[in-house]
């Protein structure tokens, strides 16, 4: 878990690339010639890798018969913001929904499933790290096994128990409150953590439920931000079980509701990109805020215990 | 507040809940008012403007009844209603008409034998009844609009090729030679030798709709009590589909929807949804013409989106009011002017400047009064309903992979008896659906 | 290391307080119940559930049919050929993927490990796709994929090539559309793991850099005797996820394609949950999962078991 991203250690330099690049510094010039190569290098890379997110971004403001033009898709010309109000407008009606269901439902699973998540997957952790209790090595080895199960795998038999919470937002944060993967990202972290001022505090004759939650979780900080995060996209970005439990406007989350905005002729491209804005621009944000944590936290679900 | 005014409130809050759990039941079949909800395809925009606008005005013609409107994505309505148990299910809902078989199988629909007025069901066309007619003899939809194939001519090409005794009506339909004839003529003055569109783009399971007739025009139905074999691998069957295999070079592969309209082809086997665009495209020149003639009679499809009652509604009788104002003449006339859609009423039919007869498109209403029904085809009858059958989606795929095969050059008897065994697994996987 | 049991009792209490059974079965019986009643029970119900026909509006009861269904999934040449297709599509997605996505997340990490000003700018840039759920990704790039002269990618290749590649139907054509939803995944999933191979390279040792370059090692060299072995951990857990990942596939081949055309991009979540959903066939759909579980299963020992060999050299 000491992984460091601020500060690379590893000072090898690319091929030194063909490009042109202008060398303005006069002291060194092979050096700065060898830096504006990787910078064009850099550049090129990086604009080609946001085309597809500028592409999105441009056309959301734009005519819908002006998103699919080539590349003429790119020009900012014939900017507004109709598309958004479109979007807002087009769901008018409890028999389309509205557009504030679709966020509310993403928004109550992606807080269960990422509160609740935090709650009893932290709490097992422990007790799997650090209580000594009977059964522990079984739950133990549960929890490894199903670290491995993709929810694809169970998909479809839960499909058929869950059915008649269909419709609902019970069904589609239920299944993913509790996370093998989470338990054993605190696990590993709760392990790796000093016990003596734990075990001071019980000497103290503080009980576990107080160690837990005064000592461990304030100790905690990274673990909790990891597994807010991950669980957070997860939630966030949930879609093949709501594709077979949700079919009322009422409860469908936003990227089951992109799926059918778009499957529904004739095809609104303003307004599905003004749309997508939507619905990642909270996600974005939130990244852009706490982007160390984000990356970190992706890095750390390698498992480097 | 104080504790009485709060006590108050409390009562007061009680009493209305408790009057309208009150309220709510009103018998088996309801008392013909109250609250139904109502569920619809969320397809095309313009039919969802449709659907919204009669939910409107069926609100706003009476006031004992709130229709409230849910509208469900079409791509994947079909599971929708599959998966949703029958008690949470609708008062009223739309389905794909060759879905009734599996909803009534499942107990998730209700018969309107005497739920829905006798003159609205004597006013449906004989197709309609036909098709929301269960194995048990009871009638479980009714519908706004019906469907039909036929080919579109275009007039001047088939003249050019020498063409002129072109058939009109279900009397004189070609038979199979002078149909190929016709194709081979087309294809002759040709550049590219093509003289038939198929609709070979749609793909999937456009030959359980379109290609169903060939099987009929054969003699044989899909399916025969419960057994496909003996039936869809008839030799006559055989022999139709090679037959209509060996056309395939005539057959122009439509992939930019143009052929027809473009004057590459002159012939077009499609259903009736294609007219506008063939009007516009060709004006006098389109001839409407009857499917070939296998050898039992020219045959046609027919179904579209029906509408039922879900069998655990409370408010079926309400539920009712709802399908007969929307079956009135008025509802039918503004969704067939949005989809253009055979009206599935004879008095709508009359007041149809397409489909009525002498219209344009009256070859459609003729052959739709002399619907096949459950029965197996006879010469005398015309369209063929998809097999009314919890089956339906395995012979529907089964049938028309094994026709892609056949068309693509495979060998007919082997492929039709591979459909045949798995038509015949799925009833036997089922019970025979009894 | 990767999803091995650790170690727990690394360090034993210096006291010893008994047993804590109670706070134990305490704090973790929520955990535990909610993973057997909504993971474990499933996983059962998969295995009981492919040992029968039974319909999701079962107007009847189910019938059990023992083997049947997995007989059919695998051998019968009516039903067969359709499930070998979509395993031949996720191994083929999967041979494109691993290997492509791999070297791109390789590559951008080196390139994002340096000294230079503004480099976290730039990163943020590659991750940025990470945090775009699939749907969406999917929704975004039916349009890039286009086809005829309107379609982004289309107006870009065309562009960079001076006309000279013309307009392809990236969806609609067999022989491309497995390949465009492979690149669209490329592009949503390197950014993931370009950050674990980043974390991998820092933590390979500098000494063996400048003990490399002592040697007037080239950089490339040094990228090959260096950075790759050091990396060997991390890339095959990289490498692992990534090929149980293209099993998944499951999203964009939903929004994009409905596995055609010709089942071209059909897949084995695909089949299963279509068998299941569209065809109501619960049996099927339950049987294709638990051969699907079977293969995950298959993976992660042969990745354990390359990973125990590597720990016996070291």
């Amino acid at each position: 878990m000491s992984t460091s991203l601020r500060e690379p250690t590893l000072t090898g330099s690319l091929p030194a690339s063909t490009a042109s690049a202008d060398g303005h510094s006069r002291r060194k010039p092979r050096r700065a010639l060898t830096t504006g190569a990787k910078y064009a290098v850099l550049v090129t890379v990086t604009a080609l890798f946001f085309a597809p997110i500028a592409y999105m971004l441009i056309g959301s403001f734009k005519p819908s018969d002006e998103v699919l033009d080539g590349l003429g898709g790119f020009l900012p010309v014939d900017l507004s913001f109709d598309n958004y109000l479109g979007v807002i407008t087009r769901f008018d009606s409890p028999a389309t929904g509205y557009f504030a269901n679709f966020y509310l439902t993403s928004a109550i699973v992606a807080v269960v499933v990422v509160g609740g998540g935090l709650v009893v997957n932290s709490m097992a952790a422990y007790a799997l790290a650090r209580l000594r209790w009977r059964g522990r090595n079984s739950v133990l080895m549960l929890v490894i096994i199903l670290v491995i199960l993709p929810f694809e795998a169970i998909a479809v038999p839960l499909y058929y128990l869950m059915n008649d919470y269909r419709n609902t937002y019970f069904v589609q944060f239920i299944p993913f409150v509790a996370s093998a993967f989470s338990i054993f990202l605190f696990y590993t972290f709760f392990i790796g953590l000093p016990a003596e001022i734990q075990e001071s505090a019980r000497l103290d004759g503080a009980g576990p439920w107080r160690v837990f939650w005064q000592i461990v979780v304030p100790m905690s900080k990274p673990v909790f931000a990891s597994v807010t995060i991950l669980s957070f996209l997860a939630a966030w970005s949930s879609f093949l079980f709501p594709v077979m439990m949700i079919d009322q406007p009422q409860y469908r989350p936003l990227p089951l509701e992109i799926a059918v905005f778009k499957a529904q002729p004739p095809t609104d491209w303003g307004q599905i990109f003004a749309f997508g804005v939507l619905l990642v621009i909270p996600v974005v944000i939130v990244f852009l805020l706490f982007q160390r944590w984000f990356i970190q936290s992706v890095a750390s679900s390698a498992m480097k215990g | 507040m104080n504790f009485w005014g709060a006590a108050a409130a409390v009562t007061a809050v009680a009493v209305t809940l408790s009057g309208c759990a009150a309220g709510s039941s009103g018998g088996a079949s309801g008392d013909g008012t109250g609250t139904i909800t109502v569920w619809a395809q969320e397809g095309q925009a313009g039919e969802v403007q449709a659907a919204k606008d009669e939910v409107a005005a069926f609100n706003d013609s009476q006031s004992d009844v709130v229709a409230e409107l849910t509208l469900i994505p079409q791509a994947s309505y079909g599971q929708t209603l599959a998966s949703t148990k029958a008690d949470a299910l609708p008062d009223v809902f739309e389905f794909d008409g060759e879905t009734l078989g599996s909803l009534v199988y499942a107990n998730k629909l209700m018969p309107l034998d005497g739920l829905v007025d006798e003159a609205v069901v004597d006013n449906q066309l004989p197709s309609i009844v036909a098709e929301g007619t269960y194995v048990d003899g009871s009638l479980y939809s009714v519908s706004q609009y019906d469907s039909g194939l036929a080919l579109y001519g275009n007039r001047s090409m088939l003249e050019a090729a020498g063409i002129t005794d072109t058939p009109t009506t279900v009397d004189d339909a070609w038979t199979v030679d002078e149909f190929e004839d016709a194709v081979v003529a087309l294809g002759a003055k040709s550049p590219e030798g093509k003289g038939l569109d198929i609709k070979e783009q749609y793909q999937g399971t456009w030959p359980g709709y379109a290609f169903t007739p060939v099987v009929a025009s054969a003699g044989q139905p899909l399916v025969k009590d419960g057994s496909a074999d003996g039936a869809l691998n008839d030799p006559a069957v055989v022999d139709a589909l090679s037959r209509f295999a060996t056309w395939r070079e005539y057959v122009d592969p439509n992939a930019d929807d143009k052929a027809f309209t473009g004057g590459r082809v002159g012939l077009s086997w499609v259903g009736h949804w294609t007219y506008n665009d063939y009007a516009a495209a060709l004006g006098d020149d389109l001839v409407v013409i009857p499917l070939p003639d296998f050898g039992n009679g020219t045959k046609s499809g027919q179904g579209s989106h029906s509408w039922g009652i879900g069998s655990k509604s409370e408010r079926s009788a309400s539920a009712a009011k709802f399908l007969e104002f929307i079956m009135s003449d008025d509802s039918i006339g503004d969704i067939t002017a949005a989809n253009g859609a055979v009206p599935a009423t004879q008095t709508a039919i009359a007041a149809s400047e397409l489909y009525a007869p002498g219209g344009p498109l009256a070859l459609y209403t003729d052959q739709l009064a002399l619907t096949c029904g459950a029965d197996d085809p006879t010469p005398d009858c015309v369209t063929v309903p998809r097999t009314i059958s919890p089956a339906w989606p395995v012979i529907n795929s089964a049938f028309s992979e094994a026709f892609w095969a056949i068309y693509g050059g495979a060998d007919a008897q082997e492929e039709l008896d591979k459909a045949v065994k798995t038509i015949d697994q799925d009833y036997e996987d089922n019970a025979g659906y009894e | 290391m990767v999803l091995s049991a650790p170690t727990n009792q690394r360090r034993r209490p210096a006291v010893r307080f008994g047993y804590d059974n109670a706070a134990g079965v305490l704090f973790s019986l929520p955990a535990v119940l909610l993973l057997i009643g909504f993971v474990v029970v499933p996983f059962i119900m998969a295995f009981v559930l492919s040992m029968q026909i039974v319909r999701l509006d079962a107007a009847r009861p189910p019938i059990w049919v023992g083997l049947e269904q997995y007989r059919r999934i695998l051998f019968d040449p009516d039903f067969s050929p359709i499930f070998w297709r979509s395993l031949l599509n996720n191994l083929t997605f999967a041979l494109i993927v691993v290997p492509v996505q791999t070297a791109l997340a390789v590559a951008l990490a080196v390139l994002l490990n340096q000294k230079l000003r503004g480099i976290a700018f730039f990163r943020t840039f590659f991750f940025l796709p990470v945090v775009f759920p699939m749907a969406l990704v999917a929704v975004v790039w039916t349009l890039i994929f286009s086809r005829d002269s309107l379609g982004l990618l289309n107006g870009f290749l065309s562009w960079i090539s001076f006309g000279a590649i013309p307009p392809q139907d990236w969806l609609g054509n067999p022989a491309l559309a497995l390949i465009s939803i492979a690149i669209m995944s490329i592009w949503a999933g390197v950014g993931f793991q370009m950050v674990i191979v980043l974390a991998g390279l820092q933590e390979i040792p500098p000494e063996l850099y400048e003990a490399a370059s002592i040697d007037k090692a080239s950089k490339w060299q040094q990228f090959l005797h260096v950075t790759l072995p050091g990396l060997r951990n991390t890339l095959v857990f990289v490498i692992m996820i990534t090929t149980i990942f293209s099993l998944r596939l499951f999203d964009q081949v939903y929004i994009m394609t409905s596995g055609g055309p010709d089942d071209s991009t059909t897949t084995v979540m695909y089949q299963a949950v279509t068998s299941a959903f569209v065809e109501n066939n619960v049996g099927r759909g339950s049987a294709m999962t638990v051969i699907f579980v079977l293969i995950i299963i298959a993976i992660t020992l042969i990745q354990r078991r390359i990973l125990r060999q590597d720990t016996q050299i070291s």
